[in-house]
């Protein structure tokens, strides 16, 4: 069972990260030479009118504490208030934004998944054989890899998969030409190819590199060679005893590498174009847009601050060792 | 503590002396390489896209310039930013991990809260938006690098502090009376030595690939040639030109100097017995 206290502090942590986000996503604006009423009024594609309107709606034109205040409020409202956009004006920043997330979340699913099951999988296959010629070629393959950017693993396989053979489609998440379900679903699945497999070569080696050293760390305590010496098969020592210990640390890693892994995302959405809320964020940065800006970095952050809660929880459950 | 038979260890091991082969060529090329190429700042359109050839090794981009040039140009900018942050965050997370670790207590507890925190926020959605709001510049990219990448040194170093805080040595010094800024920095720290160098060697690593990434999204310097400033402004046509070349050089360079980095990280963390 898991502890109630660990569940709280879990549940505190979030919430106070999340309220740093909130500040950061507020203070930060406001470090700029002009002020955000200045940047509403300087945005050409804004009409003069209307910019003079949303100062006065947003509070701009307030002191620092009741902006913040309506900047609270405005985020604790249902549904959320984050904002107009200005580049896909007059859409509200959220509804872009939840838009985009699915994406995102798909593909960051099927990667986490994949390179988690890969990574696992190879790292116990290659500690089976620990310094053989198998286990030296796939350690020095998985550093060298795990060296190159994101964004360039996805380059090259958009050059190589995309150009080169044009095996797999190589824009945007799923072909505008497609109709009915079934057309649809085998062309956002066909375009998430390349993406995931990209993700995947970026992130499976921290798991392929934990699970090898945990595995022949395990491999050399007592009750392994207790288990040997009672006649158990190898086989079933290696799954039942040895691979369950030494998959607890990479659970952990699994939930601490979210973040990275959705960074990896950005990158990767902006060089396939791929419509999820990393390529929205660099559509934002590209056209000044601050208010998306701002709200896809809380959205992003917010998603990965809830990723990490559950994957915490479901830490208690599996090491009951969890302490807060 | 780093000890005599480490030194004699370290050259005997593989993974560190081919990732300190490997880091030097880079410097070097860093250092004598720009007075060797010329800076490829003169567009010449005629020259545009050509493939590898003996006067151009590594193809020409867009604007007719000499890759191999930009490259070499660029690994000042790589290198720099890279070890700079890379000594920030270590800097910074040296002194948090060691505070929060040997402390404990409110300010250990309320400072490991805070790298936590940190190291939930996505980094390189944090980068964006602190690069987006600070300007671009040199001093800003090396900021936002060391100020997201600490919180992994912080943590690594205060597990470290806590396994050492209650060993004798530590006991026998409070006793004899030593002060305690002297047991933290004069006996704790040089026995954590080698794991703080590791992790500095493997946070250059993290750090020359956020720097290439900022650049690459656009948001990083893009005045001055840098790898990452290659791959932004090779994103845009190399590929209807199938400039392969443009594309695949820089990102190999990246993880070329990121190996050598991460050997070198390796090899001290197995000299020295961790891991």
């Amino acid at each position: 069972m898991v502890n109630a206290r660990y569940l709280v502090s879990r549940a505190i942590g979030s919430l106070v990260t999340f309220f740093v986000v909130l500040v950061l996503n507020f203070v930060l604006p406001r470090l700029l030479p002009e002020s955000p009423a200045q940047i509403l009024a300087s945005n050409a594609r804004l009409p003069q009118v209307v910019a003079a309107q949303l100062t006065i709606k947003f509070g701009l034109d307030q002191p620092v504490y009741v902006q913040f205040e309506k900047y609270l409020l405005g985020v604790f409202s249902w549904p959320p208030n984050l904002g107009v956009s200005y580049s896909f004006y007059p859409s509200s920043v959220l509804s872009i934004i939840l838009q985009r997330l699915p994406w995102t979340l798909f593909l960051v699913g099927s990667a986490v998944f994949v390179s988690w099951i890969l990574g696992t999988l190879l790292g116990i296959a290659a500690s089976m054989r620990s310094r053989s010629l198998f286990d030296n070629s796939s350690l020095v393959g998985a550093i060298v890899i795990y060296t190159f950017p994101a964004f360039w693993i996805g380059l090259f396989l958009l050059w190589f998969f995309g150009i080169e053979f044009r095996i797999f489609p190589v824009f945007g998440a799923f072909s505008t030409s497609s109709t009915g379900v079934l057309s649809f679903l085998s062309s956002a699945g066909l375009h998430a190819v390349l993406p995931i497999l990209a993700l995947v070569l970026a992130n499976f080696s921290g798991y392929f590199l934990l699970m090898r050293n945990n595995m022949i760390n395990v491999m050399r305590e007592d009750f392994v060679i207790l288990e040997r010496a009672k006649g158990v098969s190898d086989f079933r020592i290696v799954l039942n005893h040895i691979a369950r210990n030494a998959m607890l640390p990479v659970f952990s890693l699994l939930s601490m590498n979210l973040g990275l892994v959705v960074s990896g995302a950005i990158g990767i959405e902006i060089v396939f174009s791929y419509p999820g809320v990393g390529y929205l964020i660099y559509q934002a940065v590209t056209s000044h847009d601050y208010p998306l800006i701002q709200g896809t970095f809380l959205v992003i952050s917010v998603a990965v601050i809830l990723m990490n809660f559950v994957a915490d929880v479901l830490y208690g459950y599996i090491d009951p060792r969890a302490k807060p | 503590m780093i000890k005599s038979s480490d030194i004699t260890n370290a050259f005997s091991n593989k993974k560190l002396l081919s990732g300190t082969v490997i880091t030097a060529t880079f410097v070097l090329i860093a250092i004598f390489g720009p007075f060797v190429v010329s800076n490829p700042v003169q567009p010449a359109l005629d020259l545009a896209y050509l493939p590898p050839s003996l006067r151009f090794p590594l193809g020409t981009d867009n604007w007719g310039r000499s890759v191999l040039a930009e490259l070499v140009w660029g690994s000042r900018i790589s290198l720099t930013v890279g070890v700079v942050s890379a000594t920030a965050a270590t800097l910074i997370g040296t002194l948090v991990g060691l505070v929060a670790g040997y402390f404990g207590g409110i300010v250990g507890e309320v400072m490991m809260r805070l790298t936590d925190i940190m190291l939930i926020i996505p980094p390189l959605a944090l980068m964006i938006l602190l690069a987006v709001y600070l300007g671009p510049s040199e001093t800003t990219v090396i900021f936002i690098i060391a100020i997201t990448a600490w919180p992994f040194i912080a943590r690594t170093v205060r597990s470290e502090v806590l396994t050492r805080k209650n060993r004798t040595y530590v006991h026998a010094a409070k006793v004899t009376g030593v002060g305690t800024r002297e047991i933290l920095f004069s006996y704790i720290l040089p026995d954590i030595l080698p794991v703080v160098l590791a992790n500095a060697v493997l946070t250059v690593t993290a750090a020359i690939v956020a720097e290439a990434t900022l650049d690459f999204i656009g948001v990083g310097v893009t005045s001055i040639v840098s790898w990452g400033e290659i791959l932004y402004w090779a994103q845009q046509s190399a590929f209807y030109y199938n400039a392969w070349w443009w594309i695949l050089s820089p990102g190999l360079a990246i993880g070329a100097l990121g190996t050598g980095f991460m050997m070198i990280g390796l090899g001290v963390e197995e000299i020295t017995g961790h891991r």
